[in-house]
C-alpha cells in the first residue's frame, strides 16, 4: 500500500510539476530577457482559457481552432502590454522600471480579471480537448489528459531550448538576454525581440491556461495561484538559465508539493513546499549586492 | 444549465451591459424595472396570513435599510449575485404587498476576505443600518464583533451558523448545521439502501478549531448508524487539485465517502475521484449548478444531502409563487441560495411587523432581535403544504434553526430528484418511494 | 462623516506598513513582499495572547511588535546574505509559510481566525474601550507619527546614509568599512517590528485576525502603495497609501451602479486607475528628495552653511584622530603579504604571491591585462577570500576578514569603475566614508540618534565639515551638493579619492586612478597621491600609464599570470630586456 501511494503521489507530483515547469519557463523568459515583472502573466493565462471555452462551448468551434484563437488572444494581449504599457512605462521610470511595471501589471490584472467576470460571470466554464480516459498502471492512476499535459509541457520546453540554441532568432534572444547593449551594437533590435519574447511567453502561459482549464475548470481567478508558482519556479530555476533548468525547478516543486501528502494532510502542503524552498535558499552561497543589481535587471535593458 | 448553453448570449449581454454601464452609468443605477403580477401581492399577503392588516401594521411607506453582505467579486461572485437576486425579488414583492420600502445596502466581502467583512460590518454600523443579511457564516466570523458592537441584527442564509457561529450575539443562522445535519441523513440513507457499506470516510474543508467538533459528531453518528470510521481527510478551502486526498482515500479504501466541500469544490473532487478509478459511493453536502459544469458527466448521477431547495417540487404555494416570479424575472431557475435570501428578507419584514405591533422602533437591531427571541418562528418557502407555507424555527441559545427540511437527492443531469427526506439531526428519515 | 473617518483610520494603519516598508526598500534597497505576513505575526500574537492569556492592549501590542521584530531578525540572518532576486523569493516563501501556519493551526482558528474577546482599551490612558472609528483616530495618529519619526530619523541620518549606500552599491559601502550585514539585519528587524505593530493595530481595530487580512495580495498592495508613493520618501508613502486606499471608497460613492455589477466595475476602474497613476508618476507621487515643502528639499542637497564652512578651518585632514600606526620611521613594511593564492574553478588567479608595502611609500603594481592585479586588490581587501597565504597589516593578520573589517583595520581602496553612489551628492559620498572605521560614531550609532540627538547632530556637523574639507582638498567644494552621478568622470575620480582619504585608512589601494581621466585632471590626481603619501599614507596603485607610474612609484611590482615576477624601480624594470618585450615594449 505504501509503495503504491508513493508512486501515485509521485505521478501526481510529476503532472503538477510539468505544469509548473511550463508556467515558470514562460514567465522566466520574459523576466530574464525583457526584465519585466509581468504579473499580468495571470491575465494571459486566464484569457486564453476563456476565449477557448467561450468559442468552443457557445459557438461550437472546433476545439483546436478555438485553442488557437485563445492562444492568439493571449499573445496579442502580451505583446500589446509590452508595446503600449510596459515599454513606455519602463522608459519613463528608469531605474525603477522593474517595480513600476509590476504595479502596472498588478492593476491591469485586477482590471482584466474583473472585466472577464463582468462579461462571463464567475460561473465555472469548462474546456473540452478530447475524451478524458483514466488509466491504471499497477495501481497508479492518471488520465490521458494528464499524459498530454506532461507531454505538451516538456515538448514546448524542449522546443524552446532547441530554438534558443539553434536558431538565429533564439541566439539573438540569448544575446539580448546576455547583454542588450552589446546586442544593439551588433545590430540586433532589442525592442522588436522583446515583443517576440512576450509573444512566446504569453503563448506558453496561454497553453498552460488552456491545459489547466481542461484539467480543472475555467474561472476568472484561475490565474492567481499559478502566477505565484510561475514566479517561484522562474526565480528558483534562475532567470538566465536554460528553459530546461527552469523546467526542472518546476518539476521539483511539483514533486515536493505532492509527496508531502505522504506525511501531512493537504492543507499543510504549501507549508512544506515553502519551507523546503526557504531552507534551500538559506543554504545558498552568499552573494552580496543590493537593490542595484536587482533593479539593474530592468535597467540594463534600457538605452 | 441555461447559462452555458447560451454562452454567446451571455457574452453579448455582458459586452452590452458593459458598454451601457460605461456610457450611461446613471441610467443603469436605477436598476431594471421589475415586472410585477398584480395578483401576487394579494396572494402573498394571504399566504403569510396578513391580509387583514392595515397599512400601518404592514409598514407601508416605511423606509428601512437592510444591509446585505455578499461575495460580489472574486470566485464566489456568481452565487453572490444569485443571493442578491433572491433578496431583490423579495424587496419588490414586499413593497408591492404594502410592506416597507426596503433599501438593500450591498457590501462586497470579496469572497471571504475577513478585512472586507469587518469593514462591511463597521460601515453598516456607522450608517445605523439595523439589520443585515450576511453570507459565508458572517464572512467567516469577521463580522461578529461589528454586529455585536453596532447591534446589527443579522440573518445568514448562506452558511448558517455552522458549528462555528453558534450563539454569537445578533447573529442567526437560517440553514441546517453544515455538514453535521447533512451526514446524518447521508449515513441513514446508506444504511437503508446499501448494507454492504461498513467503513466510511469523510473528506471535509479545513475549518480550524471546528474540525474536531465535526469529526466527533461524525464519529457519534457513525456509531448510531452502525458504520465504522475509515478515515477523515481535511482539505483546504478552495482547492482544485485533490490528488493527495484521493491517493490517501485510495490507500484507505473505504466503502463510501462523505464529502463536505463547498461551492464548486466538490465538482473538482468528483471528477478526479472518478479519474482515479474510484467507484465507491459518495454523498456530497452541497449542490450548486456550476459544480456540475466543472465535473462534467461524473456529476450526472452524483448524490447530495443537504437542506436543498427543490425548484421542481415546490412544497407550498408560496414556494411555487417564488419559483414562478424568480424564473420570470431572472430567466433562471432559482437555486437554494436565491431561495434562502428571498425568504430571509421576508423574515425581516415579519420582524418589522412585530416591532410595529408592539409600538417599538423598527430601526433598532435590538428590538428586531427581541421580536425574534419572543417568538422564534417564521413562515418559510421550505416545507409546508399547499396554501400553508412551511415554518422555520430557531433555537434562541444556539441561534441556529431547529426545524428545516432536508433531503438526499440524485443530481439527475442537473435536474435533481429526491431519494429521501429527513429533518434536522436525521429525524423522521423517510425514503422516497 | 464616520464613514470617511473609518477610511482615514485604515490609511493611518496602512501608512505604518508603507512607511516602514519604504525604509526597507527605498533606503536599504531590500525588496520584501512579506510585509503583511509580519503584520500577521504581530496581529496573531496579540490575538492569541488576548484569548489565551488575557493580555490587554499594551502587553499585546508589545508582544506583537517584538514578536514580529524577532522573527524578522531570525529570518534576516539567512535572507540578507542572498542575491536580491532570491531575497524576494525568500520573502514570498516566508509569507506563504506564515499564512499556511496561521491558516492550518487549529489553535489559531484556521480560516476563521481569532475574534477579539473584548475591544481595545488604552488604559492607563483614559477614554475607555475604543469602539467607534472616531475614538481610534487620535490613538492611531499617536502610533503613525512615531513610526514616521523613527523611520525618518533612521533614514535621514548618517545611519540612513549607509542604508542608501547599501542600496546604491553594496560593495562600495562595504569597502568603506561599513558592516552592511549588521545594517541590513537591523533595518529588516526594525521594519518587521513596525509591520508587526501595524498588524496588531489591525487586529484591535477590526477585532479579528484571520489569514485573509494578511494575505499575499495584501503584501502586494502594500508594496504597490509604497512604490507608488515614492521610494525613499516617507511623506510619499503616506500619500501613496491614501490615494490607493481612497480609490475604492471614492469609486463606491461616485460610480453608483446596479449593485450586482457595481463592485466588479469599481474593481475594473481601480485596476486601470492603478496602471494609469503609475504611468503618470513613474517615479512615485513624491520621488526621493522631493518634498511638499520646497525649503526642505533645498536643504538636503545644499552645500554646508557658511557657519560650518568657517568651522572647517579647525579640521585637519587625515589627522582628525590619532593615526593607528606609529609615526613612520621609514623602516619596515606596514603590509606584509606572503604566499597568497587563489583559484577560481581551476583557473589560477593568484599564485604564491608575496609583497611588502613600505610605510609612507608609493608602490605600483603593473603587468599585462589579465595578470591579476585587480584580483590582488580584491584579495588584499577581503572582497575575495584567499585560498592560502597571509596578509599582515602592522603585524595583524587580515586574511579571513571581510572588506568592511579590512577597511576598519586601516586598508581601503578605490575601484577601477569608481563606484560612487550616483544618487547621493558628492558631499554625502565623502561623508559616508567618514563612518564605520571607528565602528560607528555619532549619528551612525542608533542609540545616539534617539537618545542623544544633540551628540548625533554634533557628530553629523563635524563630519559634514570634515567631508567638505576633503572635497576642498580635491578642489570640488563647489560641486559638493551635486549628485555624484551628474559629475564628469574626472570629477568622479576625484570624489572617489576624497572618499578614500576620508576613510582615514593608513594603506590606500588605488585601482587605475588615472585611467579614462582627462589630462588636466591627471596632474591633479598625481599631486593628491603625493600629498597623501606626504601625510604618512602608504599607497599602492595599479596603473597602466607608465607616465603615472614613473612619476609616483618608489617601488614597482611586475605581475604576470597571478605571480610577481620582478620588483624594483621603474628604471630597473624597463631596462630588463625580457619585461620590455613582454610588456613595456608594447606600451
Amino acid at each position: 500500500m505504501q509503495f503504491e501511494q508513493i508512486a501515485q503521489l509521485a505521478v501526481a507530483g510529476a503532472i503538477n510539476g510539468s505544469f509548473y515547469a511550463l508556467l515558470g519557463v514562460g514567465f522566466g523568459l520574459i523576466l530574464g530577457v525583457v526584465g519585466r515583472f509581468h504579473y499580468a502573466y495571470a491575465l494571459t493565462f486566464v484569457l486564453a482559457a476563456y476565449i477557448m471555452s467561450v468559442l468552443e462551448s457557445s459557438l461550437s468551434v472546433w476545439p483546436p481552432l478555438a485553442a488557437g484563437a485563445g492562444l492568439l488572444a493571449a499573445m496579442a494581449l502580451g505583446v500589446a502590454l509590452e508595446r503600449w504599457v510596459y515599454g513606455p512605462l519602463a522608459l519613463s521610470s528608469g531605474a525603477l522600471a522593474l517595480l513600476t511595471v509590476f504595479i502596472s501589471a498588478l492593476g491591469i490584472t485586477i482590471a482584466g480579471v474583473n472585466l472577464i467576470t463582468l462579461m462571463w460571470t464567475a460561473f465555472s466554464r469548462s474546456i473540452y480537448l478530447f475524451e478524458v480516459r483514466p488509466f491504471d498502471v499497477a495501481g497508479v492512476t492518471f488520465t490521458n489528459l494528464d499524459l498530454f499535459i506532461v507531454f505538451a509541457s516538456w515538448l514546448l520546453i524542449g522546443l524552446l531550448t532547441v530554438a534558443l540554441n539553434f536558431t538565429d532568432l533564439g541566439r539573438s534572444i540569448k544575446a539580448v538576454r546576455g547583454n542588450p547593449f552589446l546586442a544593439r551594437i551588433i545590430g540586433l533590435k532589442p525592442d522588436r525581440l522583446y515583443l517576440v519574447v512576450f509573444a512566446i511567453g504569453s503563448f506558453l502561459s496561454g497553453v498552460a491556461g488552456i491545459l489547466n482549464g481542461a484539467r480543472f475548470a475555467v474561472v476568472p481567478n484561475m490565474g492567481d495561484r499559478p502566477v505565484v508558482f510561475a514566479f517561484v519556479v522562474a526565480f528558483l530555476g534562475g532567470t538566465r538559465s536554460s528553459p530546461l533548468t527552469v523546467g526542472l525547478a518546476g518539476l521539483f516543486i511539483g514533486l515536493v508539493e505532492s509527496l508531502s501528502g505522504l506525511w501531512v494532510s493537504p492543507q499543510w502542503s504549501a507549508l512544506v513546499v515553502f519551507s523546503v524552498l526557504f531552507i534551500y535558499l538559506s543554504l545558498q552561497p552568499t552573494e552580496i549586492s543590493g537593490l542595484r543589481r536587482w533593479l539593474s535587471l530592468g535597467a540594463r535593458l534600457r538605452g | 444549465m441555461q447559462f452555458t448553453n447560451n454562452g454567446f448570449d451571455a457574452f453579448c449581454r455582458g459586452a452590452i451591459k458593459l458598454m451601457v454601464a460605461a456610457c450611461f452609468g446613471s441610467l443603469v443605477a436605477s436598476g431594471p424595472v421589475l415586472a410585477q403580477d398584480s395578483a401576487t401581492p394579494d396572494q402573498i399577503k394571504k399566504l403569510l396570513g396578513i391580509e387583514g392588516l392595515d397599512a400601518k401594521a404592514l409598514g407601508t411607506g416605511l423606509k428601512f435599510q437592510l444591509g446585505i453582505v455578499l461575495a460580489l467579486t472574486g470566485p464566489g461572485s456568481y452565487y453572490g449575485r444569485i443571493q442578491g437576486n433572491g433578496a431583490k425579488l423579495a424587496v419588490e414583492q414586499i413593497k408591492a404587498a404594502g410592506g416597507p420600502d426596503i433599501e438593500l445596502i450591498f457590501k462586497d466581502h470579496k469572497s471571504a476576505d475577513a478585512q472586507a467583512g469587518a469593514r462591511a460590518a463597521r460601515e453598516l454600523g456607522i450608517a445605523r443600518v439595523p439589520a443585515a443579511l450576511t453570507s459565508y457564516v458572517g464572512v467567516i466570523g469577521s463580522m461578529f464583533p461589528g454586529l455585536e458592537q453596532y447591534k446589527i441584527f443579522a440573518l445568514d442564509g448562506g452558511g448558517g451558523t455552522s458549528d462555528f457561529g453558534q450563539g454569537k450575539r445578533y447573529f442567526w443562522g437560517m440553514r441546517a448545521i453544515e455538514p453535521d445535519d447533512d451526514f446524518v441523513g447521508a449515513l441513514k440513507y446508506w444504511k437503508e439502501t446499501d448494507p454492504s457499506i461498513k467503513r466510511v470516510s469523510m473528506a471535509f474543508i479545513d475549518q480550524g478549531p471546528i474540525n474536531e467538533i465535526v469529526t466527533n459528531n461524525f464519529k457519534k453518528t457513525l456509531e448510531a448508524t452502525g458504520h465504522e470510521l475509515a478515515s477523515t481527510e481535511v482539505t483546504p478551502i478552495g482547492a482544485t487539485d485533490y490528488s493527495a486526498t484521493i491517493a490517501r482515500l485510495k490507500a484507505t479504501n473505504p466503502d463510501a465517502v462523505f464529502l463536505f466541500l463547498i461551492g464548486v469544490d466538490p465538482g473538482y473532487f468528483m471528477k478526479q475521484y472518478a479519474n482515479a478509478g474510484l467507484t465507491k459511493p459518495t454523498i456530497v453536502a452541497e449542490y450548486v449548478s456550476d459544480a456540475a459544469q466543472v465535473a462534467g458527466p461524473v456529476y450526472d448521477e452524483m448524490i447530495f444531502a443537504t437542506d436543498w431547495f427543490d425548484a421542481n417540487k415546490p412544497t407550498n404555494d408560496w414556494a411555487k409563487l417564488f419559483i414562478d416570479s424568480y424564473t420570470k424575472q431572472f430567466n433562471l431557475k432559482p437555486e437554494m441560495y436565491a431561495a434562502n435570501y428571498y425568504e430571509d428578507t421576508f423574515a425581516i419584514w415579519d420582524l418589522i411587523r412585530r416591532v410595529i405591533a408592539k409600538g417599538g422602533d423598527v430601526n433598532s437591531g435590538e428590538q428586531l432581535q427581541q421580536a425574534l427571541v419572543d417568538d422564534p418562528k417564521f413562515k418559510s418557502i421550505y416545507g409546508g403544504k399547499a396554501a400553508e407555507p412551511g415554518v422555520i424555527t430557531l433555537d434562541t441559545k444556539t441561534h441556529s434553526v431547529t426545524s428545516r427540511p432536508l433531503g438526499v437527492y440524485r443530481a439527475n443531469k442537473g435536474d435533481p430528484v429526491p431519494l429521501a427526506y429527513f429533518d434536522l439531526g436525521g429525524a423522521n428519515f423517510r425514503l422516497v418511494k | 462623516m464616520d464613514y470617511w473617518i473609518d477610511i482615514f483610520n485604515v490609511v493611518l494603519i496602512f501608512s505604518i506598513f508603507t512607511i516602514s516598508l519604504n525604509l526597507l526598500i527605498g533606503y536599504a534597497g531590500q525588496v520584501s513582499v512579506a510585509h503583511a505576513a509580519f503584520g500577521a505575526i504581530g496581529g496573531y500574537a496579540a490575538a492569541y495572547l488576548q484569548a489565551n492569556a488575557g493580555f490587554s492592549f499594551w502587553p499585546g501590542l508589545a508582544a506583537g511588535t517584538f514578536g514580529a521584530g524577532l522573527i524578522g531578525l531570525l529570518m534576516s540572518l539567512p535572507a540578507l546574505r542572498l542575491r536580491p532576486e532570491y531575497l524576494v523569493l525568500l520573502t514570498i516563501a516566508v509569507s506563504a509559510i506564515v499564512l499556511a501556519i496561521v491558516g492550518a493551526v487549529a489553535e489559531l482558528g484556521g480560516a476563521y481566525g481569532i475574534t477579539a474577546s473584548r475591544p481595545a482599551d488604552l488604559w492607563p490612558i483614559p477614554g475607555g474601550p475604543l469602539l467607534f472609528p472616531i475614538q481610534w483616530t487620535l490613538p492611531l495618529i499617536g502610533f503613525a507619527a512615531p513610526t514616521f519619526f523613527v523611520c525618518w530619523r533612521m533614514g535621514q541620518s548618517a545611519w540612513g546614509r549607509v542604508l542608501r549606500g547599501i542600496r546604491d552599491d553594496e560593495v562600495a559601502t562595504r569597502a568603506l568599512g561599513h558592516n552592511v550585514y549588521i545594517f541590513k539585519v537591523i533595518v529588516f528587524s526594525v521594519t518587521s517590528a513596525f509591520a508587526g505593530l501595524a498588524g496588531v493595530l489591525l487586529f484591535f481595530y477590526n477585532q479579528i485576525v484571520s489569514p485573509s487580512v494578511y494575505g499575499l495580495d495584501v503584501s502586494l498592495k502594500i508594496f504597490a502603495m509604497t512604490i507608488f508613493g515614492g521610494l525613499g520618501n516617507f511623506v510619499g508613502s503616506i500619500l501613496g497609501t491614501a490615494v490607493v486606499q481612497l480609490l475604492q471608497p471614492i469609486l463606491e460613492n461616485v460610480v453608483k451602479l446596479e449593485p450586482g455589477n457595481a463592485f466588479l466595475i469599481q474593481l475594473v476602474i481601480y485596476g486601470i486607475g492603478l496602471a494609469i497613476l503609475v504611468r503618470v508618476r513613474p517615479q512615485g507621487l513624491l520621488p526621493e528628495g522631493v518634498s511638499l515643502l520646497p525649503a526642505r528639499a533645498a536643504e538636503r542637497v545644499a552645500p554646508p552653511s557658511v557657519r560650518s564652512a568657517a568651522a572647517t578651518k579647525a579640521v585637519n585632514i587625515g589627522t582628525s584622530r590619532p593615526s593607528q600606526l606609529q609615526p613612520p620611521t621609514g623602516a619596515g613594511p606596514i603590509l606584509e603579504v606572503r604566499g597568497l593564492s587563489k583559484q577560481f574553478g581551476g583557473i589560477v588567479a593568484c599564485r604564491d604571491l608575496s609583497l611588502d608595502l613600505e610605510t609612507g611609500k608609493i608602490a605600483a603594481l603593473v603587468g599585462p591585462n589579465g595578470a591579476g592585479k585587480t584580483t590582488v586588490f580584491n584579495l588584499l581587501t577581503g572582497a575575495f577570500g584567499a585560498d592560502s597565504g597571509s596578509i599582515k597589516l602592522n603585524g595583524e593578520e587580515l586574511c579571513g576578514l571581510g572588506p568592511d573589517a579590512v577597511a576598519r583595520k586601516g586598508m581601503a581602496r578605490t575601484f577601477q569603475d569608481v563606484r560612487l553612489f550616483a544618487r547621493m551628492s558628492a558631499l554625502e559620498n565623502v561623508m559616508l566614508a567618514m563612518r564605520g572605521i571607528e565602528g560607528g560614531s555619532g549619528g551612525e550609532k542608533l542609540s545616539d540618534l534617539f537618545l542623544h540627538p544633540r551628540r548625533a547632530a554634533r557628530a553629523e556637523r563635524s563630519e559634514r565639515d570634515g567631508a567638505m574639507e576633503h572635497l576642498r582638498l580635491v578642489g570640488l567644494a563647489d560641486v559638493a551638493g551635486t549628485a555624484a552621478g551628474a559629475l564628469s568622470y574626472g570629477q568622479q575620480k576625484l570624489v572617489s579619492f576624497a572618499r578614500l582619504m576620508a576613510t582615514d585608512a593608513d594603506v590606500l589601494l588605488l585601482d587605475e586612478p588615472a585611467s579614462g581621466v582627462d589630462a588636466r585632471w591627471v596632474d591633479k590626481l598625481l599631486e593628491l597621491v603625493v600629498y597623501a603619501r606626504d601625510r604618512g599614507k602608504t599607497i599602492c596603485i595599479v596603473e597602466h600609464s607608465l607616465h603615472v607610474v614613473e612619476q609616483l612609484a618608489d617601488t614597482v611590482f611586475f605581475m604576470e599570470l597571478g605571480h610577481i615576477t620582478a620588483k624594483g624601480t621603474i628604471r630597473e624594470l624597463t631596462s630588463d630586456p625580457r619585461l620590455a618585450e613582454v610588456y613595456f615594449g608594447t606600451v
